[in-house]
Protein backbone atom coordinates (compact mmCIF):
# COMPACT_ATOMS: atom_id res chain seq x y z
CA UNK A 1 0.00 0.00 0.00
CA UNK A 2 1.08 3.29 -0.97
CA UNK A 3 2.66 5.20 2.15
CA UNK A 4 0.34 8.65 2.96
CA UNK A 5 2.43 12.10 2.55
CA UNK A 6 3.73 13.26 5.57
CA UNK A 7 2.01 15.54 7.06
CA UNK A 8 2.89 18.88 9.01
CA UNK A 9 0.90 19.45 11.72
CA UNK A 10 0.16 23.41 11.46
CA UNK A 11 -1.40 25.95 13.88
CA UNK A 12 -3.10 28.77 12.47
CA UNK A 13 -0.57 31.46 13.04
CA UNK A 14 1.90 29.04 11.27
CA UNK A 15 -0.77 28.55 8.46
CA UNK A 16 -1.45 32.25 8.33
CA UNK A 17 2.25 33.11 7.86
CA UNK A 18 2.67 30.45 4.70
CA UNK A 19 -0.50 31.85 3.00
CA UNK A 20 1.61 35.62 3.32
CA UNK A 21 4.35 33.78 1.70
CA UNK A 22 2.30 33.01 -1.40
CA UNK A 23 1.35 36.71 -1.91
CA UNK A 24 2.65 38.41 -4.75
CA UNK A 25 6.23 39.54 -4.45
CA UNK A 26 4.98 43.33 -4.32
CA UNK A 27 3.91 42.20 -1.12
CA UNK A 28 6.78 43.52 0.43
CA UNK A 29 5.44 47.32 -0.29
CA UNK A 30 2.24 45.77 0.76
CA UNK A 31 3.46 44.95 4.08
CA UNK A 32 4.81 48.24 5.06
CA UNK A 33 1.76 49.73 3.88
CA UNK A 34 0.11 47.11 6.46
CA UNK A 35 2.55 48.24 9.03
CA UNK A 36 2.34 51.85 8.56
CA UNK A 37 -1.91 51.48 9.05
CA UNK A 38 -1.10 49.99 11.91
CA UNK A 39 0.79 52.09 13.46
CA UNK A 40 -1.81 55.06 12.38
CA UNK A 41 -4.92 53.44 13.84
CA UNK A 42 -2.69 52.30 17.22
CA UNK A 43 -1.90 56.12 17.10
CA UNK A 44 -5.30 56.90 16.57
CA UNK A 45 -6.73 54.91 19.09
CA UNK A 46 -4.15 56.00 21.56
CA UNK A 47 -5.12 59.40 21.19
CA UNK A 48 -9.14 58.61 21.73
CA UNK A 49 -10.98 58.79 24.75
CA UNK A 50 -12.45 55.90 26.28
CA UNK A 51 -15.91 55.73 25.90
CA UNK A 52 -18.90 56.03 28.37
CA UNK A 53 -19.52 53.28 30.23
CA UNK A 54 -23.14 52.01 29.02
CA UNK A 55 -24.31 50.65 32.08
CA UNK A 56 -23.54 54.03 33.96
CA UNK A 57 -25.39 55.58 31.32
CA UNK A 58 -28.37 53.65 32.05
CA UNK A 59 -28.55 54.52 35.35
CA UNK A 60 -28.91 58.26 35.02
CA UNK A 61 -32.03 59.87 34.61
CA UNK A 62 -32.24 60.56 30.63
CA UNK A 63 -32.30 64.29 30.87
CA UNK A 64 -28.31 63.92 32.43
CA UNK A 65 -27.58 61.08 29.90
CA UNK A 66 -26.23 63.07 27.07
CA UNK A 67 -24.71 65.75 29.17
CA UNK A 68 -23.06 63.26 31.52
CA UNK A 69 -21.71 61.80 28.25
CA UNK A 70 -20.29 64.90 26.79
CA UNK A 71 -18.67 65.84 30.20
CA UNK A 72 -17.13 62.19 30.54
CA UNK A 73 -15.67 62.20 27.27
CA UNK A 74 -14.34 65.89 27.26
CA UNK A 75 -12.28 65.33 30.69
CA UNK A 76 -11.20 61.50 29.95
CA UNK A 77 -7.62 61.43 29.52
CA UNK A 78 -6.53 59.62 26.13
CA UNK A 79 -6.23 55.79 25.77
CA UNK A 80 -2.67 56.25 25.82
CA UNK A 81 -1.68 58.32 29.08
CA UNK A 82 -4.32 55.97 30.83
CA UNK A 83 -2.41 53.19 29.61
CA UNK A 84 0.91 54.71 30.67
CA UNK A 85 -0.13 56.55 34.05
CA UNK A 86 1.12 54.46 37.14
CA UNK A 87 -1.77 56.58 38.90
CA UNK A 88 -4.47 54.75 36.55
CA UNK A 89 -6.95 53.20 39.00
CA UNK A 90 -7.35 49.09 38.24
CA UNK A 91 -11.32 49.75 37.24
CA UNK A 92 -10.30 52.07 34.50
CA UNK A 93 -7.57 49.46 33.33
CA UNK A 94 -9.82 46.42 33.22
CA UNK A 95 -12.48 48.77 31.34
CA UNK A 96 -9.79 49.63 28.66
CA UNK A 97 -8.93 46.00 28.18
CA UNK A 98 -12.66 45.10 28.37
CA UNK A 99 -12.60 48.04 25.17
CA UNK A 100 -10.00 46.53 23.47
CA UNK A 101 -11.77 43.33 23.35
CA UNK A 102 -14.82 44.83 22.23
CA UNK A 103 -13.11 46.52 19.45
CA UNK A 104 -11.16 43.35 18.05
CA UNK A 105 -14.24 41.51 18.15
CA UNK A 106 -16.38 43.82 15.84
CA UNK A 107 -12.48 44.77 13.71
CA UNK A 108 -13.31 45.01 9.90
CA UNK A 109 -10.01 43.31 9.24
CA UNK A 110 -6.88 41.94 10.33
CA UNK A 111 -4.97 45.73 10.88
CA UNK A 112 -8.08 46.64 13.57
CA UNK A 113 -8.44 43.01 14.89
CA UNK A 114 -3.98 43.44 15.82
CA UNK A 115 -4.35 47.25 16.87
CA UNK A 116 -7.10 46.21 18.95
CA UNK A 117 -4.99 43.00 20.20
CA UNK A 118 -1.76 45.40 20.95
CA UNK A 119 -4.29 47.76 23.24
CA UNK A 120 -5.66 44.54 25.23
CA UNK A 121 -2.41 43.68 26.08
CA UNK A 122 -1.31 46.98 27.05
CA UNK A 123 -4.21 46.97 29.64
CA UNK A 124 -2.86 43.87 30.88
CA UNK A 125 0.81 44.93 30.78
CA UNK A 126 -0.30 48.41 32.77
CA UNK A 127 -1.67 46.40 35.46
CA UNK A 128 0.67 44.22 35.99
CA UNK A 129 3.40 46.70 35.76
CA UNK A 130 2.16 49.52 37.42
CA UNK A 131 -0.43 48.19 39.99
CA UNK A 132 1.48 44.35 39.96
CA UNK A 133 -1.88 42.37 39.52
CA UNK A 134 -2.77 40.30 37.00
CA UNK A 135 -6.01 40.91 35.03
CA UNK A 136 -6.30 38.23 32.48
CA UNK A 137 -6.63 34.49 32.46
CA UNK A 138 -4.29 33.88 30.17
CA UNK A 139 -1.05 31.97 31.71
CA UNK A 140 1.98 33.73 32.63
CA UNK A 141 3.82 32.25 30.34
CA UNK A 142 1.89 33.05 27.13
CA UNK A 143 1.41 36.84 28.32
CA UNK A 144 5.42 36.61 28.42
CA UNK A 145 5.64 35.48 25.03
CA UNK A 146 2.95 37.74 23.81
CA UNK A 147 4.55 40.72 25.45
CA UNK A 148 7.79 40.03 24.24
CA UNK A 149 6.10 39.66 20.39
CA UNK A 150 4.53 42.86 20.57
CA UNK A 151 7.19 44.70 22.18
CA UNK A 152 9.29 43.77 18.74
CA UNK A 153 6.66 45.10 16.16
CA UNK A 154 7.99 48.07 14.25
CA UNK A 155 4.33 49.60 14.16
CA UNK A 156 3.95 49.56 18.23
CA UNK A 157 5.20 52.97 19.59
CA UNK A 158 8.13 53.62 21.58
CA UNK A 159 5.98 54.30 25.04
CA UNK A 160 4.04 51.32 25.10
CA UNK A 161 6.79 49.26 23.15
CA UNK A 162 9.24 49.96 27.10
CA UNK A 163 5.47 49.14 28.46
CA UNK A 164 5.39 45.76 27.27
CA UNK A 165 9.18 45.22 28.05
CA UNK A 166 8.78 46.05 31.49
CA UNK A 167 5.57 43.32 31.55
CA UNK A 168 7.46 40.85 30.00
CA UNK A 169 10.76 41.36 32.29
CA UNK A 170 8.15 41.26 35.28
CA UNK A 171 6.72 37.80 34.07
CA UNK A 172 10.29 36.73 33.64
CA UNK A 173 11.47 37.66 37.47
CA UNK A 174 8.06 36.30 38.91
CA UNK A 175 8.52 32.68 36.97
CA UNK B 1 -8.20 27.61 20.59
CA UNK B 2 -10.46 26.51 18.09
CA UNK B 3 -11.45 22.99 17.30
CA UNK B 4 -10.93 21.68 13.90
CA UNK B 5 -12.07 18.58 12.99
CA UNK B 6 -8.82 16.46 12.49
CA UNK B 7 -9.27 13.98 14.48
CA UNK B 8 -9.72 11.12 12.05
CA UNK B 9 -7.32 9.34 9.74
CA UNK B 10 -10.18 8.78 7.28
CA UNK B 11 -9.90 10.18 3.92
CA UNK B 12 -6.30 9.31 2.87
CA UNK B 13 -3.42 11.88 2.60
CA UNK B 14 -4.52 13.91 -0.43
CA UNK B 15 -1.85 13.74 -2.20
CA UNK B 16 -3.33 15.43 -5.20
CA UNK B 17 -4.69 18.46 -5.09
CA UNK B 18 -3.67 19.79 -8.60
CA UNK B 19 -6.84 20.45 -10.73
CA UNK B 20 -10.01 20.99 -9.60
CA UNK B 21 -10.89 23.47 -12.36
CA UNK B 22 -13.91 23.68 -14.03
CA UNK B 23 -12.36 22.93 -17.42
CA UNK B 24 -11.00 19.59 -16.24
CA UNK B 25 -14.28 18.61 -14.72
CA UNK B 26 -16.51 19.58 -16.86
CA UNK B 27 -14.30 17.97 -20.18
CA UNK B 28 -13.64 14.69 -18.09
CA UNK B 29 -16.46 11.52 -18.20
CA UNK B 30 -17.68 11.22 -15.15
CA UNK B 31 -15.39 7.84 -14.58
CA UNK B 32 -14.19 6.85 -11.38
CA UNK B 33 -10.58 8.70 -11.90
CA UNK B 34 -12.14 11.70 -11.49
CA UNK B 35 -14.55 11.10 -8.79
CA UNK B 36 -11.87 9.23 -6.85
CA UNK B 37 -10.07 12.65 -7.14
CA UNK B 38 -12.67 15.00 -6.18
CA UNK B 39 -12.96 12.39 -2.99
CA UNK B 40 -9.29 12.75 -2.15
CA UNK B 41 -9.07 16.50 -2.38
CA UNK B 42 -12.13 17.13 -0.84
CA UNK B 43 -12.75 14.82 1.59
CA UNK B 44 -11.45 16.94 4.46
CA UNK B 45 -13.05 20.06 3.72
CA UNK B 46 -16.03 18.57 3.53
CA UNK B 47 -16.15 16.70 6.51
CA UNK B 48 -15.19 19.59 8.10
CA UNK B 49 -18.27 20.90 7.41
CA UNK B 50 -20.41 18.45 8.39
CA UNK B 51 -18.46 17.82 11.77
CA UNK B 52 -19.42 22.26 12.43
CA UNK B 53 -22.48 21.35 11.13
CA UNK B 54 -23.46 19.05 14.08
CA UNK B 55 -23.01 16.05 12.65
CA UNK B 56 -21.51 13.04 14.65
CA UNK B 57 -18.28 11.53 13.32
CA UNK B 58 -20.03 8.08 11.92
CA UNK B 59 -22.85 10.18 10.59
CA UNK B 60 -20.64 12.68 8.29
CA UNK B 61 -18.21 10.00 7.06
CA UNK B 62 -21.59 8.08 5.54
CA UNK B 63 -22.96 11.67 4.17
CA UNK B 64 -19.53 12.27 2.49
CA UNK B 65 -20.02 8.62 1.08
CA UNK B 66 -23.29 9.30 -0.58
CA UNK B 67 -23.14 12.60 -1.37
CA UNK B 68 -20.20 11.33 -3.66
CA UNK B 69 -21.94 7.97 -4.57
CA UNK B 70 -26.07 9.04 -5.14
CA UNK B 71 -25.62 13.07 -5.42
CA UNK B 72 -22.31 13.82 -7.82
CA UNK B 73 -21.91 10.25 -9.52
CA UNK B 74 -25.79 8.95 -9.06
CA UNK B 75 -27.72 12.09 -10.39
CA UNK B 76 -24.52 13.62 -12.58
CA UNK B 77 -24.23 16.92 -10.50
CA UNK B 78 -21.24 17.85 -12.55
CA UNK B 79 -22.47 17.74 -15.72
CA UNK B 80 -25.48 19.81 -14.95
CA UNK B 81 -23.21 22.23 -13.36
CA UNK B 82 -23.39 26.31 -14.58
CA UNK B 83 -19.63 26.92 -14.31
CA UNK B 84 -20.40 30.95 -14.91
CA UNK B 85 -21.86 31.12 -11.31
CA UNK B 86 -18.64 30.66 -9.43
CA UNK B 87 -15.79 28.85 -8.23
CA UNK B 88 -16.01 24.84 -8.25
CA UNK B 89 -15.39 25.05 -4.33
CA UNK B 90 -18.70 27.04 -4.10
CA UNK B 91 -20.33 24.66 -6.13
CA UNK B 92 -19.69 21.70 -4.38
CA UNK B 93 -20.19 23.41 -0.83
CA UNK B 94 -24.18 24.35 -2.11
CA UNK B 95 -24.65 21.37 -3.06
CA UNK B 96 -23.13 19.17 -0.05
CA UNK B 97 -25.65 21.78 2.04
CA UNK B 98 -28.93 20.92 -0.02
CA UNK B 99 -27.93 17.44 0.01
CA UNK B 100 -27.26 17.40 4.19
CA UNK B 101 -30.25 19.48 4.55
CA UNK B 102 -32.59 16.73 2.56
CA UNK B 103 -31.13 14.05 4.05
CA UNK B 104 -31.36 15.31 7.44
CA UNK B 105 -34.88 16.28 6.90
CA UNK B 106 -36.09 12.76 6.22
CA UNK B 107 -34.22 11.49 9.35
CA UNK B 108 -35.89 14.31 11.38
CA UNK B 109 -38.45 16.21 9.84
CA UNK B 110 -39.47 18.39 13.15
CA UNK B 111 -35.44 19.74 13.68
CA UNK B 112 -33.89 22.27 11.83
CA UNK B 113 -30.23 21.16 10.85
CA UNK B 114 -28.92 24.35 12.44
CA UNK B 115 -30.46 23.33 15.89
CA UNK B 116 -27.61 20.99 15.72
CA UNK B 117 -24.77 23.08 14.90
CA UNK B 118 -22.47 24.16 17.81
CA UNK B 119 -23.69 27.41 18.72
CA UNK B 120 -20.48 28.56 20.38
CA UNK B 121 -19.01 32.36 20.00
CA UNK B 122 -15.18 31.16 19.98
CA UNK B 123 -16.03 28.34 16.79
CA UNK B 124 -16.48 29.72 12.97
CA UNK B 125 -19.21 28.75 10.63
CA UNK B 126 -19.63 25.81 8.58
CA UNK B 127 -18.78 27.29 5.60
CA UNK B 128 -16.08 29.52 6.78
CA UNK B 129 -14.34 25.86 8.73
CA UNK B 130 -14.54 24.38 4.76
CA UNK B 131 -12.69 26.78 3.03
CA UNK B 132 -10.22 26.64 6.26
CA UNK B 133 -10.17 23.15 5.71
CA UNK B 134 -9.65 23.64 1.95
CA UNK B 135 -6.88 26.11 2.54
CA UNK B 136 -5.12 23.37 4.81
CA UNK B 137 -5.07 21.01 2.56
CA UNK B 138 -3.48 23.56 -0.25
CA UNK B 139 -1.12 24.20 2.12
CA UNK B 140 -0.25 20.75 3.45
CA UNK B 141 0.00 19.93 -0.44
CA UNK B 142 2.27 22.72 -1.47
CA UNK B 143 4.19 21.59 1.47
CA UNK B 144 4.62 17.98 0.29
CA UNK B 145 5.56 19.40 -3.37
CA UNK B 146 8.47 21.72 -2.21
CA UNK B 147 9.84 18.68 0.28
CA UNK B 148 10.07 16.40 -2.56
CA UNK B 149 11.29 19.10 -4.57
CA UNK B 150 14.59 19.35 -1.78
CA UNK B 151 14.81 16.13 -1.66
CA UNK B 152 15.63 15.64 -5.36
CA UNK B 153 17.96 18.45 -5.83
CA UNK B 154 20.10 17.21 -2.76
CA UNK B 155 18.80 20.08 -0.45
CA UNK B 156 17.28 18.61 2.50
CA UNK B 157 19.15 20.28 4.81
CA UNK B 158 16.97 23.55 3.20
CA UNK B 159 14.17 21.51 4.12
CA UNK B 160 15.13 20.94 7.52
CA UNK B 161 15.81 24.64 7.95
CA UNK B 162 12.63 25.80 6.39
CA UNK B 163 10.60 23.55 8.75
CA UNK B 164 12.45 24.82 11.69
CA UNK B 165 11.75 28.01 10.77
CA UNK B 166 8.04 27.26 9.59
CA UNK B 167 7.37 25.16 13.16
CA UNK B 168 9.24 27.42 15.57
CA UNK B 169 7.94 31.06 14.72
CA UNK B 170 10.20 32.19 17.49
CA UNK B 171 13.04 32.58 15.05
CA UNK B 172 11.59 34.93 13.33
CA UNK B 173 11.22 37.15 16.45
CA UNK B 174 15.05 36.82 17.56
CA UNK B 175 13.95 35.39 20.51
CA UNK B 176 14.97 31.73 19.16
CA UNK B 177 18.88 31.59 18.76
CA UNK B 178 19.48 30.50 15.29
CA UNK B 179 23.13 29.64 15.90
CA UNK B 180 21.91 26.91 17.62
CA UNK B 181 20.00 25.47 14.70
CA UNK B 182 23.04 26.33 12.74
CA UNK B 183 25.20 24.10 14.93
CA UNK B 184 22.29 21.17 14.70
CA UNK B 185 22.64 21.76 11.21
CA UNK B 186 26.35 22.43 10.51
CA UNK B 187 25.52 25.59 8.82
CA UNK B 188 28.77 27.95 9.20
CA UNK B 189 26.69 31.18 9.95
CA UNK B 190 23.53 32.00 10.77
CA UNK B 191 23.29 34.47 7.32
CA UNK B 192 23.35 31.37 5.37
CA UNK B 193 20.39 29.84 7.04
CA UNK B 194 18.46 32.97 6.53
CA UNK B 195 19.34 32.65 2.93
CA UNK B 196 17.98 29.17 2.74
CA UNK B 197 14.99 29.85 4.66
CA UNK B 198 14.66 33.31 1.76
CA UNK B 199 15.54 30.51 -0.99
CA UNK B 200 12.77 28.09 0.01
CA UNK B 201 10.46 30.84 0.61
CA UNK B 202 10.50 32.00 -3.31
CA UNK B 203 9.32 28.33 -4.27
CA UNK B 204 6.90 28.03 -1.91
CA UNK B 205 5.78 31.36 -3.27
CA UNK B 206 5.65 30.26 -6.77
CA UNK B 207 4.28 26.72 -5.92
CA UNK B 208 1.30 28.06 -3.54
CA UNK B 209 0.71 30.40 -6.70
CA UNK B 210 0.79 27.69 -9.35
CA UNK B 211 -2.02 25.15 -7.30
CA UNK B 212 -4.32 28.32 -6.83
CA UNK B 213 -4.10 29.67 -10.44
CA UNK B 214 -6.46 27.09 -11.66
CA UNK B 215 -9.30 27.51 -9.10
CA UNK B 216 -9.45 31.52 -9.99
CA UNK B 217 -9.76 33.20 -13.49
CA UNK B 218 -6.72 35.74 -13.36
CA UNK B 219 -3.52 36.21 -11.31
CA UNK B 220 -5.17 39.16 -9.62
CA UNK B 221 -7.85 36.97 -8.25
CA UNK B 222 -4.58 34.54 -6.88
CA UNK B 223 -3.74 37.44 -4.34
CA UNK B 224 -7.65 38.02 -3.85
CA UNK B 225 -8.01 34.35 -2.50
CA UNK B 226 -5.21 34.35 -0.76
CA UNK B 227 -5.94 37.71 1.11
CA UNK B 228 -9.61 35.50 1.77
CA UNK B 229 -7.70 33.09 3.05
CA UNK B 230 -5.57 35.14 5.62
CA UNK B 231 -8.62 36.71 6.73
CA UNK B 232 -10.59 33.64 7.53
CA UNK B 233 -7.82 31.92 9.49
CA UNK B 234 -7.13 35.50 11.25
CA UNK B 235 -10.72 35.59 12.36
CA UNK B 236 -10.92 31.80 13.62
CA UNK B 237 -7.89 32.61 16.10
CA UNK B 238 -9.79 32.74 19.30
CA UNK B 239 -6.81 35.27 20.98
CA UNK B 240 -8.81 37.32 23.83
Amino acid sequence: MEESPKRLQLNTEQSTNLLKLGLDCGQNKTDQAASNARADLLADTLSSKMPVDPALLESLPVVLRSLSEQLQTLSGLPLGDVLLSPQTRIALIRRVKDFAKELGESAKDEVEREVALAVYYAAIASALVHHKVKISRHSSDKLEQSFEKLSTYDWVSPSLSRLFKKAHDYCVKKA
Amino acid sequence: MTKRYQDTSYGGGNSGFQTTEWTKILNSELGGSILTELYTKYWRPVYSYLRRKGFTNEEAKDLIQGFFSEKILGQQLLQKADRTKGKFRTFLLTSLKNYATDIHRKKHPTQELDDRAENRSDTVDPETEFDIAWAQELLQTVLQELEAECLSRNKSTHWEIFQAWLLEPDIKNGTLDMGRICAKYGIDHPSRAYNMISNLKGRFRKILRRRLRPHVDSDAQVDEEIHYFINIFSRSMPRY
